[in-house]
């Protein structure tokens, strides 16, 4: 549809609104202005096809209203707008405004605007329909037993994700616009009577004062709830599951929905988090516990196994039992490297070989798989380039830093694991005690919000709270 | 801010690099040393016989090529810790001692005293406690490491594995580790002993790794009892039998077997006792002490010569009351064997009434080997027989011909 041919009948004020339009919009091919009749009075319908449902428009405002009768005429013209609104276009979010910059940034949003000549204000009808992504099952974290949803690109569905979930009264979402050029909408979501409202305010606060131009992702997000103290482990939580963030709400959290992206943040998160599926909960229980210490585990084997195994074969042989020392001397006879050498070589192909295959296209990641394992693998091996037990320790300490089920939480330990190795290979083990102290007392210092990064649960802390109180 | 950081960060670095890798050893540049042999050299010198792993033989985990699984090196030196220090004087590798799996000390070393090579084992740090002290009974101590044996075994595992499972099974060896040395040395009242080993066969033909291609060894080494001293110095040894009753007064035994025998003929009942516990008291009667040794024991029985009705109760009760009376027999002559040979307590009788009996112990402590020599032993045995292996009675066709 192309911009409607002035009438000369219009109104001035007809003339006034088109003219901001055109003034604010420019020549948008997406601006579509309908000129109809309603009531004998000339109208003027715009709105942007690009976030509206034509055929929605026309069977449910147009039709109704052009083919209706006169009843109106004995009204007063400023009632036209309410008796519309209630008689005609029951049902449908309506808004009155004589604000162009207002009435502008909802056609922004997908509103239909309205004008009859003669009005005072433009009645505004909200008939928006996007093409979305269906509910799919989220790629990052994936579960065998349990909900199949993942969030998805819009908030409003992500919105209807948590409240079908919890259907409970307290359960707010609260609007909020960030990003002066995209004026991206984000919800912050709490149960209101559980969420403490300390921390609650503290977001608040930090999202209002926050200017920023664009806003996409959540990521975008991270960096303004980070503690303000250097924080080497993530404080702010993302994930695409909505049994992840229900858990998380029911357990004070707050949860943050950015339109656009399916990763939704929670606040404050603590380190037991990075170790939590909600699938262990699924579970037989006694299975959930053993995978979840299984996953602290894997989590020191990320992080200290290749530092440990240098700084063993290195500084302490005698730690080692005499038969596998003869074994790792036996594979290591005619290595041409040093352990640290060999075992930062073959972390770097293992990064390298991950990022390729992530970055990659899909239909070709084949071969990265049979280069990797075959061609690096293999043949160092086999040329007597790395030896037989450094490709395991690597191996079992890469596949270890998958584990948690939270993507961002593995990808931070990865970086820590090359300092250790670093001081693991200069000073033994002494190095590495060093490096483990100061992470330990790097954890016991980070407070998201006021809560020590280390608490086991807000809830038990919040009954340990009372308790104390009492 | 950030400049005071990359200061700080600058000077972590710099006391790291100044201090870091002072004692790196590289795996696949340098050698376990697995075991020693110590014999007297010429002019008084010791001579060190010193086995250094050759892993990749020692461990196939790569096709090999069939060369021996350690290399023996000799040095002769004033004391151990010059010799072992001059190592590289023949080999490329830097020495780790840490594995050391045992030590083998000739006899005649042994009689002259051991505390001059105990003294750097226990100062060094990087021999373990557990490291085994053995004594060569009539053969050169360095014949124990020239035996190959097949499977790339080298000997000081393979004797290390013999004595912990011949101890387990049968008590046959005493507990022989360097911290048990120590422990007997420093308590008050019990001689050392350490397990002997001796070889059999002809050393000089399986040196080679081509000698173990024959299923039969060509020369083994066996656990030959123990070695007894005094004080430190070596006096003599006793049998294998004698070892393990000594295991047995001592309650240090996991589990062993007894051939009981049980008519006028030759016929024997062995029974499998697990467990076996010895308690004693040790007393002292105008002057003399009197030993009682009360043994309790279960056990069952794994082969019988003769007749003896194991479907009812009173063939056990039988049974029990033979394996009892012979085990108070044995323990008897034992002991008397020590107190007569050698006359030096190594049971621990002393050091139980050390223990249990200070006041009356005071008495005696001037002279105690003395006094064990006279010591009046007391035996008595409860033996319980549980069961008896898959069947009662043994084969026989009483009816035949009938």
């Amino acid at each position: 549809m192309t911009t409607d041919e002035k009438k000369p009948s219009t109104d001035i004020n007809m003339e006034s609104v088109k003219e901001e339009l055109e003034q604010r919009l420019g020549e948008t091919s997406d601006l579509a202005s309908v000129t109809i009749r309603i009531f004998g009075e000339a109208g003027v319908f715009s709105y942007l096809t690009s976030m509206t449902n034509t055929a929605f428009l026309m069977d449910n405002v147009i039709k109704p209203l052009t083919h209706a009768g006169s009843p109106l005429d004995k009204l007063q013209k400023n009632q036209w707008l309410d008796r519309i609104r209630e008689q005609y276009l029951a049902g449908l979010t309506t808004e009155t405004s004589n604000d162009p910059g207002h009435f502008t940034d909802l056609i922004m949003k997908g509103y239909a605007a309205l004008y009859i000549s003669g009005m005072t204000e433009v009645l505004m009808i909200d008939i928006k329909e996007l093409e979305t992504r269906a509910v799919t099952e989220p790629t990052t974290q994936s579960v065998a037993i349990g909900p199949k949803d993942g969030f998805t690109e819009s908030a409003e569905t992500n919105i209807s994700l948590i409240r079908r979930k919890i259907q409970n009264p307290y359960l707010r979402f609260e609007k909020y616009e960030l990003g002066q050029m995209t004026k991206t909408s984000i919800y912050l979501s709490y149960v209101d009577d559980l969420v403490e409202k300390d921390v609650l305010n503290q977001i608040r606060d930090k999202i209002q004062e926050r200017k920023m131009d664009s806003l996409f992702a959540t990521s975008n997000l991270d960096t303004l709830f980070q503690s303000k103290e250097l924080s080497l482990f993530p404080t702010v939580y993302a994930t695409e599951r909505p049994d992840n963030v229900c858990n998380g709400l029911i357990d004070k959290r707050v949860a943050i929905i950015v339109n656009g992206s399916p990763f939704v943040l929670m606040v404050p998160s603590l380190f037991n988090d990075y170790f939590r599926s909600p699938e262990d909960v699924y579970q037989w229980f006694s299975f959930g516990v053993f995978i979840r210490y299984l996953r602290y585990l894997s989590f020191l084997i990320s992080l200290c196994m290749p530092a440990l195994y240098i700084a063993i074969t290195c500084y302490h042989q005698e730690l080692i039992p005499t038969l596998l020392l003869t074994s790792i001397a036996a594979q290591r006879q005619g290595i041409p490297f040093p352990v640290v050498f060999e075992v930062l070589v073959l972390e770097i192909t293992f990064e390298i070989l991950r990022e390729a295959g992530t970055r990659m296209p899909r239909i070709i990641g084949q071969s990265i798989s049979i280069a990797g394992a075959l061609v690096l693998g293999q043949a160092a091996v086999l040329a007597g380039f790395v030896s037989n037990v450094s490709l395991i320790v690597v191996s079992l300490t890469v596949i270890s830093g998958f584990v948690s089920p939270i993507y961002s939480f593995g990808a931070r330990i990865r970086l820590f694991r090359y300092g250790l190795i670093i001081l693991g290979s200069i000073l033994g083990l002494f190095g590495i005690f060093l490096a483990v102290a100061f992470l330990l007392l790097h954890l016991s210092r980070i407070e998201p919000f006021g809560i020590p990064y280390l608490t086991s649960s807000l809830t038990k802390r919040a009954k340990k709270g009372e308790r104390n109180a009492a | 801010m950030l400049r005071k950081g990359l200061l700080l960060f600058m000077a972590v670095i710099l006391c790291l690099l100044q201090s870091g890798c002072w004692d790196w050893v590289e795996v696949n540049q340098s050698s376990m040393l697995t075991g020693m042999a110590i014999e007297p050299g010429k002019n008084g010198m010791l001579k060190l016989t010193m086995e250094v792993l050759n892993p990749a033989e020692a461990q196939r985990v790569q096709s090999s090529s069939g060369g021996p699984p350690t290399l023996l090196y000799t040095m002769e030196g004033k004391s151990i810790s010059e010799a072992s220090s001059r190592m590289n004087e023949m080999v490329e590798r830097k020495i780790i001692y840490s594995h050391i799996h045992m030590v083998v000390v000739d006899e005649s070393i042994a009689r002259k005293g051991l505390n001059q090579i105990i003294d750097v084992l226990q100062r060094s740090r990087f021999v373990r406690e557990d490291v085994l002290i053995l004594i060569a009974k009539d053969t050169p101590a360095s014949d124990v490491l020239k035996i190959m044996y097949p499977s790339g075994q080298y000997s000081s595992w393979k004797l290390r594995m013999q004595i912990i499972h011949f101890y387990r099974s049968w008590g046959g060896t005493p507990k022989s580790t360097l911290y048990n040395y120590t422990d007997a040395i420093l308590s008050e009242g019990r001689e050392p002993v350490l397990a002997a080993i001796s070889v059999e066969g002809e050393v000089n033909n399986s040196e080679n790794s081509k000698d173990t291609t024959s299923s039969i060894p060509r020369a083994i080494v066996k656990c030959a009892g123990s070695a007894v001293f005094k004080e430190d110095k070596l006096i003599g040894f006793i049998s294998v039998p004698d070892t393990r009753l000594l295991n047995m007064i001592r309650d240090k035994i996991t589990g062993t077997s007894f051939a009981v025998p049980v008519d006028k003929k030759q016929g024997v009942a062995t029974i499998r006792m697990d467990p076996i516990h010895t308690t004693m008291d040790v007393t002292l009667e105008s002057g003399r002490p009197q030993v009682k040794l009360s043994i309790a024991g279960e056990g069952h029985v794994s082969s019988i010569d003769t007749d003896l009705p194991l479907d009812t109760a009173a063939g056990y009760r039988q049974l029990e009351q033979m394996e009892s009376n012979f085990l108070n027999e044995q323990v008897k002559s034992t002991i008397s064997r020590v107190q007569r040979e050698f006359g030096v307590d190594i049971f621990g009788f002393g050091e139980y009434m050390n223990r249990h009996h200070y006041s009356e112990y005071k008495l005696v402590k001037q002279d105690w080997n003395g006094h064990f020599k006279a010591a009046e032993i007391e035996v008595s045995s409860r033996i319980v027989i549980s069961r008896s292996d898959l069947k009662t009675r043994r084969l026989n066709k009483p009816d035949v011909g009938q």
